[in-house]
């Protein structure tokens, strides 16, 4: 039942059937809603004390309400829309256990996704939601999906090289040549692939997908990681996307990708998806060629030092153990010579961790302001796919000179 | 007081008319203009967050109208306009069952507004400055000097089309 789930506590999930977090309570509406509201709380990184300052509620009646203990009226859910930056419809679709689509439903009860995390998956599903209703409203192809790769694996050799294959094949569907690529989110965005990028210190998730049949496809990266490690981690969710077949949902945690790295018991297709993240990132043809431009014949493994690493690394935008890991799979260092490697450059770990700010995909934006101008959403509309108020709506509109169509 | 000609006294209005006025320090003049027969939603009032100190005052002088709206009813809004935020759609939902006109500059709102309910059931803070211009409660050039504040203080965005409709018809007054 579960050879098409993608991680290995995804394939340790209780039955769909079974006991799970959805399914074992009674979802009534109060509990739902405080849910909800915890939630976009956690998502904003607000204790119960900051949000209560911002509502204007003593910090008991949010913990009353978070536990579904004491009734909202529509002021307070107002100001709860407001201070969380969600719309409200956000607090008010009640989910429905029983339509809810098995990807979603997968990705919820995923155990890598710890309690804390899982507001980033109702962010992430909202989001996308909002995302495929703009695309609708546009009469855009929304259903639009990146071509299955996927190939049958029955070895972690096997896993290697259809992950490699896969990364070729797809860049040449893409037709995105052989350079290093350095804008990797607008091409998965024009590709149609839906990108939620949120920073989440603390959280051992570092990104996942999720195959849906109501929005498409969507990954999410955590970017309370280095650049690097965010640009691995999409192109490693890509790869589950194309090549896990029937592709439902996946989760990329540090954890797995320690043990994919090390060559720890890992689930065969994570291993796919890293060997299809470096191939990706990484193609054999042009690492080489990188390397003989600075005149270094490759088969002298000496010659490999870390100020040429650190310049491979800066050409792919790709971390050092990234780096390290390709050169060795492309047998241009040793096994030692990595290992030494990854020492002399210890210095420069840790050096450029810019989380990214909350912020909305760049194809969303321009599709909730296009929506707007042509008068198919209302300025309050606007404001809620923007995540923000009327007034932020109002100004963002005349930033961008987008006076609405005379209707 | 003239009568104004408009078929149906009351309105309710949306935020996007209450912050041009608030915001430009008009919004006694709106209050004239519609002397008594202005409304809104609890929902369009927890939408207005600047600037709303005259708007509270005017509600709790019973000058200006708030209807409740409940959590049932929201979540009726939320499934059935699902292009417009739930202030706009609890004006227009209200605006339906009593016949009223509706105050917005919003064009998806006016479209919708336009299509459901007639084209007189539109107000726009372009017709309350026609109208105060009509009253008397303001000079031609003052109501175009409103038009200015409120495009730098309320962040007001018209087309040129509708300035232009604007002017042609302050010059015929």
């Amino acid at each position: 039942m579960y050879d098409y789930l993608t991680t290995r506590s995804l394939a340790h999930c209780n039955s769909l059937q079974g006991n799970t977090p959805m399914s074992a309570e009674k979802w009534t509406y109060p509990k739902y809603l405080g849910q909800r509201i915890k939630s976009a709380r956690m998502n904003l990184g607000l204790s119960q004390d900051e949000l209560a300052d911002a509502v204007g509620l003593p910090r008991p009646a949010i913990s009353q309400i978070e536990n579904g203990k004491r009734a909202v009226d529509s002021m307070e859910l107002m100001a709860f829309s407001r201070v969380l930056r969600q719309p409200l419809s956000f607090f008010l679709d009640l989910p429905d256990e029983n339509s809810m689509e098995e990807p979603l439903a997968v990705l919820y009860r995923a155990e890598d996704i710890a309690e804390d995390d899982r507001p980033l998956v109702d962010d992430f599903v909202a989001l996308s939601r909002d995302y495929a209703t703009l695309e609708r409203l546009l009469e855009l192809d929304g259903g639009k999906v990146l071509p299955n790769l996927s190939a049958p694996i029955r070895t972690k050799w096997d896993a290697i090289i259809t992950g490699e294959k896969g990364a070729a094949d797809l860049r040449a569907n893409l037709s995105l040549g052989l350079a290093p690529l350095t804008d990797l989110d607008r091409i998965l965005e024009r590709a149609g692939v839906k990108l939620l990028f949120r920073p989440r210190p603390g959280s051992g998730v570092w990104g996942f997908s999720v195959t849906s049949k109501e929005f498409g496809q969507g990954i999410f990266v955590n970017t309370y990681c280095a650049l690097e490690r965010q640009r691995f981690t999409l192109a490693h969710e890509l790869g589950h996307l194309v090549m896990d077949g029937m592709h439902r949902a996946s989760v990329f945690t540090e954890k797995q990708a320690t043990e994919s790295f090390d060559d720890g018991d890992t689930v065969l297709s994570e291993v796919r998806a890293n060997a299809f993240a470096a191939a990706f990132l990484m193609p054999e043809i042009a690492v080489k060629d990188a390397i003989a431009k600075l005149a270094i014949d490759p088969e002298i493994e000496n010659r490999i030092t870390p100020p040429v690493v650190k310049y491979l690394c800066d050409q792919f935008g790709v971390s050092c153990d990234a780096m390290l890991w390709r050169l060795l799979n492309l047998k241009v260092i040793s096994r030692e010579r990595r290992q030494s490697l990854s020492v002399m450059r210890v210095s420069e770990r840790s050096s450029n961790v810019v989380p990214r700010s909350f912020e909305l995909p760049e194809r969303y934006r321009t599709l909730a302001f296009e929506a707007y101008m042509q008068s198919k959403i209302s300025i309050g509309k606007l404001a809620d796919y923007l995540r923000t108020d009327l007034y932020e709506a109002r100004k963002l509109v005349k930033e961008y000179h987008l006076p609405q169509l005379a209707a | 007081m003239a009568v104004p000609l408009l078929p149906h006294n009351v309105v309710i209005s949306d935020a996007t008319v209450l912050i041009n006025f608030l915001n430009s320090g008009a919004f006694q003049l709106l209050l004239e203009v519609f002397a008594g027969r202005l409304h809104i939603t609890d929902l369009v009032r927890s939408e207005v967050i600047h600037n709303d100190r005259d708007l509270q005052i005017a509600i709790d002088e019973h000058k200006v109208e708030v209807h409740k709206i409940s959590l049932e009813e929201i979540q009726h809004l939320v499934k059935s306009f699902s292009n417009f935020d739930e202030g706009e759609a609890s004006c227009f939902k209200l605006a339906k069952e009593k016949n009223w006109r509706v105050a917005t500059d919003d064009g998806a709102a006016k479209a919708l507004v336009r299509r459901e309910l007639g084209n007189l059931y539109v107000v726009t803070t372009f017709d309350i400055l026609l109208e105060a211009v009509d009253l008397g409660f303001l000079t031609k050039d003052q109501a175009r000097q409103l038009i200015e504040d409120m495009a730098s203080k309320a962040d007001f965005q018209y087309s040129n089309q509708e300035f232009g409709g604007f002017i042609e018809r302050l010059s015929i007054k």
